[in-house]
């Protein structure tokens, strides 16, 4: 892995103590990360999922997207997921997922960390 | 004598996006933030995200959400995210 993507590895860590961190290394010296569990709210049903993403070998020039979490994730309401929201899909690791779709169209590299995007991703999910 | 000394202690610096932004109060909403920092010269938009740094990570910072600062804090702004189809 390259050294920028250790560093997002490390600091996913920091920021997720109570989360297991889950770091594979891709071919290319990036690496596939689950973060187990997260609390996405009640309004979600389970309430808690694991959440996996790529961090690609561009790192941090590239936009870490998209996420994906468990595939059985429904509202609690019973409503309609919503935008950006795919069921049915595969993750990365080829297992079963429902994927988040929000890209940071305008991403600054000196800013955007994987850390931060996973808690954008997560304040998103939590404010539907 | 008092009097400035007293006013000037209640302006605090802290870092947005690694950059010294200067404020007259210590309890201040997020909007109140990237306002400071945008006319401080941070190069961000009123509608970025603002995430406080903290030891075990980041919590975001809503426009009406009020933080304490202390000297130590340590913001980050960043642009909003899109939906998208992938």
């Amino acid at each position: 892995m390259t050294p920028e993507v250790e560093e997002a590895i490390s600091e996913l860590r920091q920021a997720f103590p109570d989360s297991a961190v889950t770091a594979v290394a891709d071919a290319h010296g990036g690496a596939f990360m689950t973060v187990d569990p997260v609390l996405i709210g009640e309004q979600w049903s389970p309430a808690e999922t694991w959440i996996k993403f790529h961090i690609t070998f561009q790192y941090p020039y590239a936009d870490c997207y998209p996420h994906f979490v468990i595939p059985e994730l429904r509202r609690a309401d019973g409503a309609a997921p919503g935008e950006g929201i795919q069921v049915g899909v595969s993750a990365p690791d080829g297992q079963m997922a429902t994927q988040l779709s929000r890209r940071s169209n305008r991403l600054d590299p000196s800013t955007d960390t994987a850390v931060v995007k996973l808690i954008k991703v997560l304040e998103w999910l939590r404010s539907r | 004598m008092t009097q400035m000394a007293d006013s000037k202690s209640k302006t605090i610096t802290i870092t947005v996006n690694k950059k010294a932004v200067e404020l007259e109060d210590r309890r201040v909403t997020g909007l109140e933030i990237k306002q400071a920092a945008i006319a401080q010269g941070v190069r961000i938009q009123l509608d970025f995200q603002l995430a406080l740094v903290e030891p075990r990570g980041e919590k975001i910072i809503g426009d009406k959400d009020e933080v304490t600062l202390t000297k130590h804090s340590t913001f980050v702004a960043t642009a909003g995210d899109d939906n998208s189809e992938a």
